[in-house]
Parts: structure tokens; C-alpha cells; sequence
């Protein structure tokens, strides 16, 4: 009952934050110079501009138009994208977002599946030739950029060992170049905050109560330092996905992968005011609930933070 | 017998962590290389020439690109242009970190809560959305101001580009430098040597600037190390995207991208790429070496 209050309490939280972040994106890009429309064929009649701009109600004063953005969004339409005028945002979005989030759920399984395991053993192992093996390659892996990492993939796996295709999308060995372009990155970044979540755990006094009671090396290490050793990694995560979603369009730029990477930089390049104000709104969401679902499963792991 | 200051206690703990150790006198010397030897001899990174895509020789040490130009100029200048960002970007982020820190940490209660809650929002959006948004409007507005106004014309605009460069990076990189700041300030407010001396009359800003500041500035330096790096990852990020550093002027990140760029299933010339990329991650790594190093140097607590 107490969590069915919080999680009410938090999603209703979200409403002003996003109305408040749409409004922020949606009069920014607006108020930037330059429009949607200056790349078209020159000199544009001014009666075709004209039309144009009523067309996407321009012409009216921004508060008006966002009056009309958050109508058509009560119907989920977000409006026409301005530079692939045949699509709507929504449409756009239906069909990339599923592929950047496969790619990003993927990538950040696999960092959590290396990064955990190296930063576990470097902390119990700590200050041994073992630990700064790990360290060195966790920053090695931080220090390596998706954009260096993925021609280098592609170059041993694809060109010379052709085992994977090189790009695209659409079978499951299609998948696997980009999610180790993406998630090695963030593998190094567990790893390190793996480590020192657990070297703070194991000097935690609950660790002595745990040896006085007799457990076992392996007991004291799984069972009681792990869940409280990997929060910072929790905590972070919500930073740490934002980055995913960021990396995410070198990696699919690199792979030529249909996802909203590509569209994310070039609506901001192109101005298409529908596109910019849609995608930013469709992150945040995903960044928000996302956040939310972090503090969940925190209060969860470690029983001395409550949620509130 | 004198006993040691702390300042040797620190630089003695720093000298122990070899790895730290070398990695500073790595970049001193990398830092010297790069800015001394343009001095003493001429460099033409620019200079466009017959031949094409040879590797690295006598005369070409790194080889030459797709225009001919040696990448061993380039490979200098592209490293200065990026320890330049890095640096001058991670000073925008230090002025904002500190006084966005210092004040939400020493005004508390409502005021506090309301900026850091900011400080949450704004490190779960990915900044660099914001940081190309900011540099294509940005570029606009001051091209126009700039060209109503008649200065910076012609080939000027990289100077334009390379300031924004550093306004827009280091303006989204600052919120670890403020959390950091601010947990210090908290505990600084309540110390014994700031109480006795409001005791003994001092001024609000007189303890700011004589106690709280010297205080934070060890780990404030720590984390301007440690913000460098990813400053230089992302604007080499940029630089790829094309969006950053615009040629002929090159930066590690786009002499990076034009060597993948000419990477090809038939021919790999992988000179075009080798050499900026081990400067660049030879370049992060030391820095992160350096600022781990520097962090549990000044910090006894810290769990080594």
C-alpha cells in the first residue's frame, strides 16, 4: 500500500517535469535562428513560405502553438515531421525506437555481465597483481570511444574473420558488433564502480557479524557485500543509460542501424521543430521511468534506505 | 626532527601509486613535445602535396592522408587543439561547479534542495544532445551579430566554432564538480576551525575565501583531471559527428574519423588511424591514472 502511494505520488511527479522539459525544447528550438525550411530549393517564393508556415501554424505566437502541440498530444499525435514531410513523428518513433532500445537493453545486459564480475573480483582481490589487472582493463575499456572500437570490430570480425555481417539490422548476429561496440564502454564503467561499492561494503560492520556468525568466505562475499556492493552501479545507472542512449548514435551511424540515433542528431542539425520537441519527449520518458524503476529496485537491495 | 606538512604527506603518498606517477610525467613531457617542437622546427599540417596515402617513412613520420598532407603535423596540432578543449573546457566546468557547489551547500534548506534536484535532472539527460542543440544555435546568433558588425570574417569562423566548443562541453560537465563541491561545503560549514573563527568575528566571506575555498580546492583539482578526459572523448565525439572541429583544422577526434573513413574492405591504410588514436587513448588514460592517483593522495580515507 505504502509503495502503490510512493509510486503514484512519483509518476504523478513526472507530468509537470515533462510538460516542463517539452516547453523548454519546444520554444529553444523555436526561438533559435534558422527554420526547417531554409534548405529547400532558393529563393523560395515568399508565398510558398508563407504557406508553409501556416501550414505548422508558425506564424502564431509560440504559446498558442504549444496549446496546440499539447492538444494533438492528448491523441499521441505528435504532428508531421518537417523535413521528411510524408512521415509523422509518431511513426518515426514506432519504428526506431524499438531498435535503439533493443540495442541499448542489450548493451547494458552486457555491461552488467562483464563489468559486475571484474569489479567483484578486483575488490576481494584487492591491492593483488589480479586487482590491477581489472583496473587496467576497465579504464582501458573507458578510455577506447564506441567510434574507435566499432571500425576496429567490424575490421577483425567482419572483414578479415567474416563471422558477422558487417552492418544493418535484422537477424540476431546482426546484433552482436553493435552491443560490444556499445557495451564494452560501459562494462569498464561497472567495473570500477563495482569495486569500490564493494571495498566500502566489506568494511562495513555487518561483514563482522557475518564472520562472527561463522559464514563462509564465499557467503560473506556473494550474500552479504554483492547487493550492497553494486548500489553505486545502481545508482547510476540512470546517468549511465542517458550515456547509452547518447552512445548509441555513433554506434548506429557506424552500423547503419534504422534506430532514433540518426534522427536525434539531424533533427537538431535540420531544425524540424515537430521532431526535436517529439524525440526529447520520448526520452525523458524513458529516462524518468527508467530513474523511478532504479529507486524501486534500491529501497529493494539495500533494507536501510526507505522509499518516501 | 621537522615533521613532514601535509603537503609532502600528500606528494609522498602520490609518489608511492607508480602508475599515477608515470602517467604525470607522461603527459609533462607529451605536453612539452607538442608545444616546443613546432617552435624549433616549421610544420606544415595543411599543406596539401602529390603524394597520397604513403605510409610512415623518413620524411613522413606518421605518413600522409588522403590530401597528401603529413600526419605528423597534423597528429601535433590535432593534439593540441584537443588538450586545448579539454582544458579550457574543464575550466568553464570548474567555475560553474564551484560556485553552483558552493552556493547550494552554503545557503542549505530550500535553496539547496531545489538546485541540486537540477543537478539530477540535468545528469540524467544526455548532455550532448544539449551541447550540439547549443552549438548550432549559438554558431547562428553570433555569425550573424559577428558578420552585421564586419570583424571575424573570412577563415575566423574556427574561432568561433573552437569557443563554443569550450562554452558548450564545459557548460554540461560541470554537475559532478557541483556534488562534490557542495558535499564538501556541508561538512566544511559545521567544522570546529570555522566555528572558532566565527567566533572570533570573521565575516562570512572571509571564511569563504580563507578556509571553505583552500579547503575544496585539492579535490576541486582532482576532479578538473578527471573532468578533462571526458571532455576531450566527447568533443573527439563531436569532431566525428563533424560537428565539432571543422577542417582544414583537425583535432584527434576528426583526424580519427577521416582515417575511418578511408578504411575500406581492399585497402586499409591503417597509419591514417594508428598514430591519433594510441595518442588519444595513451592521453585518457593518463589523465584518469593521474586523477585516481591524485584523489587518494589527498584523500586518506579513500579506499585503496
Amino acid at each position: 500500500m505504502l509503495y502503490f502511494s510512493y509510486l503514484i505520488k512519483r509518476l504523478l511527479f513526472l507530468i509537470p517535469l515533462l510538460l516542463f522539459i517539452t516547453f523548454l525544447a519546444f520554444s529553444l528550438v523555436r526561438l533559435t535562428p534558422g527554420g526547417p525550411f531554409d534548405s529547400e530549393r532558393k529563393p523560395a517564393s515568399p508565398e510558398i513560405e508563407k504557406m508553409l508556415q501556416e501550414h505548422y501554424h508558425l506564424d502564431e505566437p509560440i504559446y498558442k502553438q504549444y496549446l496546440l502541440f499539447l492538444k494533438g498530444l492528448l491523441k499521441c499525435d505528435l504532428g508531421a515531421s518537417m523535413k521528411y514531410r510524408n512521415h509523422t513523428v509518431t511513426d518515426i518513433i514506432k519504428q526506431g525506437l524499438p531498435i535503439s532500445m533493443v540495442l541499448g537493453i542489450l548493451s547494458y545486459g552486457l555491461a552488467l555481465l562483464i563489468g559486475i564480475p571484474l569489479g567483484f573480483i578486483a575488490a576481494i582481490k584487492k591491492n593483488t597483481i589480479i586487482d590491477h589487472t581489472c583496473n587496467l582493463l576497465a579504464l582501458g575499456a573507458i578510455c577506447v570511444p564506441g567510434f574507435i572500437l566499432a571500425p576496429l570490430l567490424i575490421l577483425v570480425f567482419a572483414i578479415y574473420f567474416p563471422i558477422f555481417p558487417v552492418a544493418l539490422w535484422g537477424t540476431p548476429s546482426h546484433i552482436v558488433l553493435p552491443v560490444i561496440a556499445l557495451g564494452i564502454y560501459f562494462a569498464g564503467r561497472v567495473a570500477r564502480l563495482t569495486r569500490e561499492g564493494m571495498i566500502t561494503a566489506l568494511q562495513s560492520d555487518f561483514i563482522i557479524t557475518g564472520r562472527a556468525k561463522g559464514l563462509s568466505d564465499l557467503a560473506i562475499y556473494t550474500r552479504l557485500a554483492l547487493p550492497i556492493g553494486i548500489l553505486p552501479v545502481l545508482s547510476y545507472s540512470g546517468p549511465l543509460l542517458a550515456d547509452l542512449l547518447t552512445g548509441s548514435f555513433v554506434v548506429e551511424n557506424i552500423f547503419q542501424i534504422p534506430g532514433l540515433g540518426v534522427f536525434m542528431v539531424n533533427s537538431a542539425l535540420n531544425r524540424d521543430y515537430t521532431m526535436v520537441v517529439g524525440l526529447a519527449l520520448v526520452y525523458s520518458i524513458l529516462l524518468l521511468l527508467l530513474n523511478l524503476l532504479v529507486d524501486i529496485v534500491y529501497s529493494y537491495l539495500d533494507p536501510r534506505i526507505k522509499l518516501q | 626532527m621537522r615533521s613532514a606538512s601535509p603537503l609532502q604527506l600528500t606528494f609522498n603518498r602520490f609518489k608511492k601509486n607508480k602508475l599515477a606517477f608515470i602517467s604525470g610525467i607522461y603527459l609533462v613531457c607529451l605536453l612539452g613535445f607538442i608545444l616546443i617542437y613546432p617552435l624549433c622546427k616549421e610544420l606544415n599540417p595543411n599543406n596539401i602535396s602529390d603524394s597520397i596515402n604513403i605510409p610512415p617513412n623518413n620524411l613522413h613520420l606518421f605518413g600522409t592522408d588522403e590530401h597528401g598532407r603529413d600526419l605528423f603535423a597534423r597528429t601535433i596540432y590535432g593534439t593540441q587543439v584537443s588538450i586545448l578543449v579539454g582544458a579550457v573546457g574543464a575550466l568553464v566546468s570548474l567555475f560553474i561547479g564551484v560556485i553552483w557547489g558552493a552556493v547550494s551547500g552554503y545557503l542549505g534548506g530550500r535553496i539547496d534542495s531545489l538546485m541540486m534536484r537540477f543537478v539530477d535532472i540535468l545528469y540524467s539527460l544526455p548532455s550532448i544532445i544539449f551541447v550540439i542543440a547549443l552549438m548550432t544555435s549559438l554558431e547562428g546568433i553570433t555569425k550573424e551579430y559577428f558578420n552585421s558588425w564586419g570583424i571575424l570574417e573570412g577563415d575566423s569562423g574556427h574561432i568561433v566554432r573552437m569557443f563554443f566548443l569550450f562554452v558548450g562541453l564545459g557548460s554540461v560537465s560541470w554537475l559532478t564538480m557541483a556534488r562534490i563541491v557542495r558535499g564538501q561545503v556541508l561538512t566544511l560549514r559545521e567544522a570546529p576551525f570555522i566555528e572558532a573563527s566565527k567566533t572570533l568575528g570573521a565575516s562570512n566571506i572571509y571564511i569563504i575565501f580563507r578556509h571553505v575555498i583552500p579547503n575544496i580546492a585539492g579535490i576541486a583539482i582532482v576532479y578538473l583531471t578527471l573532468t578533462i578526459p571526458s571532455i576531450i572523448l566527447n568533443e573527439s565525439f563531436l569532431s566525428y559527428l563533424g560537428i565539432g572541429i571543422q577542417p582544414p583544422q583537425a583535432s584527434l577526434g576528426s583526424l580519427i574519423a577521416a582515417g575511418a573513413g578511408q578504411m575500406n574492405p581492399i585497402k586499409i591504410y591503417w597509419w591514417t588511424i594508428a598514430a591519433p588514436t594510441s595518442i588519444l587513448v595513451s592521453i585518457l588514460l593518463a589523465l584518469n591514472f593521474l586523477g585516481d592517483g591524485l584523489r587518494d593522495a589527498l584523500d586518506p580515507r579513500t579506499v585503496k
